[in-house]
């Protein structure tokens, strides 16, 4: 049987590779169910909020079909000049006080009901404090402020006024899910080192035995890759250890 | 001299003498070996699915307990992981921590725990490395099973097993530990291929006492070995002295029957899971109607090559995952037959990338556990918290209505491939172990067509 011709192999691969990279993004949006704004009203739970581009904030809540309920407030030290209710139904409750400074609200979810939304625009202001129960009690986990995943500390949090621009400049390293995987990499650095040189010799057979084999300076190339890995290892020693 | 007569010894013992000696060959053997490696060690450290935890959590009770029954029903596979256990407890890390967490009889906590743990890419490295070294094994002696004459073809046999996304799906990101038994029975398959009888069936029935499924290919077994009558009757004879063993062994030490536990328990209800419903109390099993159909049809089989008993075990595993409730390891169990069909048969290999794809959707049946939860040590909080497939489908239609859609379709390709196996098996029969057709085999077909 004879070999399939070289580029034939590469592009099939080429292809493999950008399928597994497409797969692997609508997986990761799909699990993630939030990123930055996103969410899918219906199947996402939790709270979600958010700044958009003329600085007003969302606060949306979704549940996965199960008769659910939000309540809570918002309070500001500037005012609340406007705000907009979306999705709000009879039985849902929303007030805001005379200063315009507090809101409360309480609002149901259902299989028929899948997402509510407020949007607030707030003016002459330090910060934003916010006090968010699901079914009566606090769960901070879902709570998601400006990003997935990125969870107030406390029950009543604070936010400050440049909050979602901080939120927004912090480097892909500090969200999860990679916060979560780098943190146990550095957690057992031994055999972080040991699986990268695993993983890294076995590459550099496949280079090897693949490309190098027939080139002239085979050594030369040869001894560059391990000089690579070995760098690599180094590298990720420093800056593991730094983290 | 010496030593390079020595290595070369063991290179041919490694990827036999034909693939050994021809330098293209083995170059293209050792580039889809590293390849098949790399994608493994890819996954190991990363993923699992509970069961595995739940594995190591009885073969700890014995190891830190001494409590040797923790698992009675898979007594082998359990003594298997607990001496594996044993043997790397001095170079576990935080053996204490770790101990702890096994030992711990809540579910939810201990896996919790356990994703949490600093140490949970080392340890699913080294849970899973029996795993890894029996897949090498195994990956070595599938291509010796046929093709003896054509070393390509072998090789191709190799390539398929090595990087089969099943196999990697199923052993490094679920983590089942089925290759222990798939191990057994191949090598039970080997020796039957030479004709040493006895032993092949006293093997399958080890396999057997591992796991259930190599019990399905015994009658094919006995009827592709057995040259006498009286050979039907030894041979069943040994063939269950396994599970024989295990009862006699369990009533001693545990004082109950492990048979009658395991036939009382679901997984034997799996088999019998699609029936036909007549009246009254009166019902049709329908595994058990095919599978008797496909004994039948290879009982009657004038010749019985060893590939034909292969293309038997092949459908055999299919029909079990076509008509019968399962689990997504249980697939696993085909994939060495048909990997060795896909050589002769490119067209089975896209039906089974198509399985393979189905499969994926048909996780859903069993919702987080097994799906996005296996990404739980990367990161648990993102496993916990992200939305699950089935909140996802069911936004927008019945997720168990979606899931049995794909079923149905997984079902249909399965079906589809028994079909195609059972053509090919009309002209296999002329195939022998070696995966030629005899001449004078072929002159007779040719003489009746003519």
């Amino acid at each position: 049987m004879q070999e399939k011709p070289l580029k034939t192999k590469y592009s099939r691969a080429v292809l493999t590779a950008v399928l597994f990279a497409v797969f692997a993004i609508i997986f990761t949006f799909a699990l993630s169910g939030c990123s930055g704004s996103f969410f899918v009203p219906g199947a996402s739970y939790g709270y979600f909020i958010w700044e958009d581009k003329n600085s007003d904030i969302h606060i949306a809540w979704s549940a996965d079909k199960k008769d659910t309920t939000f309540e809570g407030s918002i309070e500001t030290d500037g005012i609340i000049y406007g705000y907009e209710l979306i999705g709000f139904e009879e039985s849902d409750r929303f007030s805001i006080d005379d200063a315009k400074s507090r809101i409360d609200f309480y609002a149901g979810l259902s299989a028929q009901d899948f997402s509510d939304k407020i949007i607030i625009s707030v003016k002459e202001h330090s910060y934003v404090e916010f006090d968010l129960k699901i079914n009566g009690a606090y769960d901070l986990s879902r709570i998601n402020v400006g990003g997935f995943l990125v969870n107030p500390g406390k029950e009543v949090f604070r936010l400050q006024k440049d909050y979602f621009d901080e939120v927004k400049s912090m480097p892909f390293y500090k969200r999860h899910p990679v916060s979560g995987f780098l943190s146990k990499l550095a957690g057992d650095t031994g055999f972080t080192l040991f699986y990268l040189f695993l993983a890294g010799v076995v590459i550099i057979e496949i280079i090897r035995i693949t490309l190098l084999r027939r080139k002239r300076k085979y050594n030369w190339y040869l001894f560059l890759c391990y000089g690579i890995l070995a760098a690599l290892e180094v590298v990720v020693f420093i800056v593991l250890r730094n983290r | 001299m010496k030593l390079k007569n020595f290595f070369r010894k063991i290179g041919i013992i490694i990827c036999t003498k034909e693939i050994f000696e021809d330098k293209v060959l083995s170059i293209r053997l050792y580039k889809y070996f590293l390849i098949g490696i790399l994608a493994r060690l890819f996954f190991m450290p990363f993923f699992f699915q509970r069961d595995l935890l739940s594995t190591y959590q009885r073969a700890a009770q014995t190891v830190f307990e001494g409590n040797f029954g923790a698992d009675f029903q898979q007594l082998l596979t359990h003594i298997i992981h607990s001496v594996y256990l044993f043997l790397i407890k001095p170079i576990l890390p935080a053996v204490n921590e770790l101990s702890a967490i096994l030992l711990n009889q809540d579910s939810w906590t201990s896996w919790i725990q356990f994703n949490l743990s600093e140490y949970v890419y080392r340890v699913l490295f080294l849970m899973k490395m029996p795993y890894l070294i029996l897949d090498i094994a195994v990956m070595f002696i599938i291509m010796r099973l046929v093709y003896d004459r054509d070393p390509e073809k072998r090789l191709q046999v190799f390539k398929y097993w090595v990087l089969n996304p099943l196999v990697i799906f199923v052993l490094y990101i679920f983590a089942r530990h089925d290759i222990i038994a798939i191990f057994i029975t191949l090598l039970a398959l080997m020796l039957a291929k030479y004709n040493k009888k006895y032993w092949a069936i006293i093997l399958l029935a080890v396999g057997i006492a591992m796991r259930f499924f190599p019990i399905m290919i015994l009658p094919f077994a006995i009827v592709f070995l057995a040259k006498k009558r009286r050979d039907y009757a030894v041979l069943f004879s040994v063939g269950i002295a396994g599970l024989i063993a295990i009862e006699a062994f369990s009533h001693l030490y545990f004082g109950k029957s492990v048979i009658f536990s395991l036939l009382n328990a679901q997984h034997f209800d799996y088999i019998l899971s699609a029936k036909l419903d007549l009246i009254i109390h009166d019902r049709i099993y329908l595994f058990i109607v095919a599978y008797g159909l496909l004994l039948f049809s290879f009982i009657h089989k004038k010749e019985k090559s060893f590939m034909l008993f292969l293309n038997y075990c092949a459908m055999t595993y299919l029909l079990y995952v076509a008509t019968s409730y399962f689990h997504p390891q249980y697939l696993l169990w085909a994939v060495p037959f048909l990997v060795i069909l896909f050589v002769r048969k490119n067209s089975l290999y896209y039906y089974h990338i198509a399985q393979m794809a189905l499969l994926m959707f048909i996780l859903i049946y069993w919702g987080d556990l097994v799906t996005k939860f296996l990404i739980a040590p990367v990161d648990i909080k993102f496993a916990l918290y992200s939305v699950g497939p089935i909140p996802l489908i069911e936004r927008f239609y019945s997720s168990v209505k979606f899931v049995n859609i794909i079923r149905s379709a997984f079902t249909a390709v399965s079906l589809w491939m028994i079909y195609l196996i059972y053509r090919d098996s009309k002209n296999t029969g002329l195939i022998d172990s070696a995966g030629l057709a005899s001449a004078s085999a072929i002159e007779k077909q040719e003489h009746k067509k003519g």
